[in-house]
């Protein structure tokens, strides 16, 4: 069939265009996407291209839609309210074998196979949960960031006396407002210099800083920001001893020194995506959604998706935003 | 004399006030009553929880009034907090009017505002809007001989507002035997251009009457708490007037909290202002007619309403009916959270496409 999607070529133009999807074969699901969230990691692939497996590329793996058809061999039913995981594991690697949740060659929704920023997607059934009744689809978008952040705060079981966020975006936002929700009294400062990021943490309790303060006062820093040395400015503000955890991708060299990770006595801790936490994600924001809704700055559709990437590479100041297809 | 003849002569004449209708699908979608798009702040939440185990209490709003004249830069005695900034329109109309006395009001005005005036058989004297705005020349004239003037500035329902230099120049031709009730609710979201400094302008006219409302930047409507800010003469008097109390121990607990908190509000007024704005560059790409709005909704204009609202209604938006409102022909559509706009937008795009165009007026 034929869909209308966001199409990035190889030398990273991006037009929003028709695109053929093939229908959805045994065991695979076709979705009517409804929203779809810009994450970070979009934004790095635009600019780069990186972890593409096919071009044009129809990126988006943060997607809450419809069932719209199924292939044979599948439990769902056309009509029923679905969020994606955005994981699509090989299935054919030894640690597949044992649990496709740790599989060695993951991909991910959008970078091997046509995602969500499109009206419709084919996904395997696996990728899909059902949306509770009382759960918009446009609330029902963040679970898979916020399982993401789940997984990434999951060690965190007592709070530390104070916690520093580097980098407001979606995920430093997320982070801050699941350490508010676990640990509520737990001061959290963020170091964010878009005023309107910078903002939305202010109105969601912290104390907010244009950089990071490299006092060695936070016994748990997390690094969402991911700019040029930003990885060294979470050890400096990380408390000896304290943990530093990294969430922000981004592939140039820390200038980090091991005497630095030595004398700091930090525990330095990388998290990528989430293994079992989608579940979690969905029922928290079936909860309370508002506490959520305030990290959505923007929806936009389709066809204004090409320009709002490129104003969010060239000033990201948004925290969430929402594509409407 | 006749009691029921008495309260059927005082309530004949009024139009039953209607709110907005629920969206269908639970909160998300409602945009017919100019309520805060994400609700009240995480302070004003965790305040109200902490009052529940309290409230076998009576309480006065004596420290809420405090918390806010540090707020406004204003010494209490010139405060006084109501049950909503409606329940202070009730108390003003009822000290200040009576049966015949002449009321400027504009046409369409704020619903309340007529009750009231009609409630105690006042004389509404109606200045029509030029183009959504108050027509403050023909106000100004009309004030002579009048007792009270409502003046909502930005105005619902049609958004639009009153600049601080011609409300300055109105105030100067207003007789001061006339109260002016300056109300503005929807002041935090209108531009630099519309804010009026409000101790000067109080130091200047004994005769204004400010009204202020937490219902909007700071997402209490539910809990009804609003205030009035005017000399301290006048203010004693409507705090004599008032129920000893009327602001219940769980909206005080929260307004004064929501009003230490003041980031969140700011927060909630610039993600309106930012979706209003890209609303209304929306609206008027697609030659749709609106008024240029100073608050948190937009009042529009097409062809046809209903299909309009049905369209809308297909994706769970409720939008509130301009006759509901004494604007027949328009609908006045609350700015909510940027995905509710974007579906606004969508639908509105749709019933353009089916309409081939013929949307506006």
């Amino acid at each position: 069939m034929k869909v209308e999607a966001s199409l990035l070529g190889q030398d990273l133009a991006l037009e929003v265009g028709a695109r053929e999807l093939d229908d959805p074969g045994p065991g695979e699901v076709l979705v009517r996407v409804e929203w779809a969230g810009i994450c970070g990691s979009d934004l790095h692939v635009f600019r780069s291209g990186i972890w593409v497996e096919y071009w044009p590329a129809t990126l988006g793996h943060e997607v809450a839609g419809v069932v719209e058809a199924t292939g044979s061999e599948v439990g769902l039913s056309p009509g029923e309210r679905v969020v994606l995981d955005s994981r699509l594991p090989c299935l054919e690697c030894p640690e597949c074998a044992v649990d496709p949740d740790r599989c060695a060659r993951i991909t991910f929704l959008g970078e091997s196979r046509p995602g969500g920023f499109a009206d419709y997607c084919v996904v395997p059934e696996r990728s899909v949960h059902r949306v509770p009744d009382g759960l918009a689809l446009e609330d029902a978008v963040l679970a898979e960031p916020l399982a993401v952040v789940l997984h990434a705060l999951a060690d965190i079981e007592t709070p530390p006396d104070r916690a520093l966020v580097i980098g407001h975006g979606p995920v430093g936002a997320l982070v801050q407002i699941e350490l508010r929700r676990r640990f509520e009294d737990l001061p959290v400062d963020v170091a964010e210099p878009a005023e309107r990021r910078a903002q939305l943490a202010r109105a969601l309790g912290a104390r907010t800083t244009g950089s990071a303060p490299t006092d060695g006062a936070y016994g748990l820093v997390v690094d969402a920001a991911g700019y040029e040395g930003s990885l060294k400015d979470a050890v400096a503000a990380a408390l000896h001893g304290g943990v530093v955890l990294v969430l922000a991708i981004d592939g140039r060299p820390s200038g980090l020194s091991g005497q630095e990770i030595v004398e700091s006595g930090v525990t330095l801790r990388g998290s990528n995506a989430f293994v079992d936490e989608l579940p979690k994600a969905i029922e928290l924001l079936a909860a309370e959604a508002g506490r959520y809704r305030p990290l959505v700055t923007g929806a936009v559709s389709l066809a204004e998706l090409p320009l709002t990437i490129r104003q969010q590479l060239a000033s990201p100041d948004e925290v969430k935003v929402l594509v409407r297809p | 004399m006749n009691a029921l003849a008495t309260a059927q002569r005082r309530t004949g004449a009024i139009r039953r006030y209607r709110p907005g209708r629920a969206a269908n699908g639970g909160d998300a979608g409602k945009l017919s009553s100019n309520e805060h798009p994400l609700g009240p702040s995480p302070a004003a939440v965790k305040a109200i929880c902490a009052s529940a185990p309290e409230v076998h209490r009576y309480v006065t709003s004596d420290e809420l009034r405090l918390v806010i004249a540090e707020h406004e830069g204003l010494d209490p005695d010139r405060i006084v907090v109501t049950n909503g900034s409606d329940e202070l329109c009730y108390l003003t109309a009822m000290l200040t009017t009576g049966p015949g006395s002449p009321v400027i009001l504009s046409e369409p005005c704020y619903q309340i505002d007529e009750l009231v005036t009609r409630l105690h058989e006042a004389e509404p004297r109606y200045v029509p809007l030029k183009d959504g705005a108050h027509d403050l020349d023909a106000m100004a004239e009309a004030s002579t001989g009048a007792t009270l003037c409502w003046l909502p500035t930005p105005h619902n329902p049609t958004g639009r507002a009153v600049s601080a230099l011609a409300l300055e120049s109105f105030l100067d031709r207003v007789s001061d035997d006339c109260v002016v009730v300056l109300d503005e609710a929807y002041r935090p979201f209108a531009g630099s251009e519309f804010v009026v400094d409000t101790r000067d302008l109080l130091d200047r006219h004994s005769n204004l009457l400010i009204q202020r409302t937490l219902s909007k930047a700071h997402g209490l409507a539910g809990l009804r708490v609003g205030y009035g800010l005017g000399p301290a003469e006048l203010i004693g008097m409507i705090d004599a007037a008032k129920p000893p109390f009327n602001v219940n121990a769980v909206a005080v607990n929260a307004a004064a909290a929501s009003l230490r908190d003041p980031a969140w509000a700011d927060y909630g007024v610039d993600l309106v202002r930012k979706e209003r704005k890209r609303f209304e560059d929306f609206l008027a790409d697609r030659g749709i007619r609106h008024w240029p709005s100073e608050a948190n909704f937009v009042t529009l204009t097409v062809e046809d309403t209903d299909r309009l609202q049905a369209e809308l209604a297909r994706d769970g938006i409720v939008v509130r009916d301009g006759s509901d409102l004494g604007l027949p022909g328009y609908l006045r559509i609350s700015i909510g959270r940027p995905p509710e706009m974007a579906v606004v937008r969508a639908a509105i795009e749709r019933f353009q496409e089916n309409d081939n165009g013929g949307a506006s007026r």
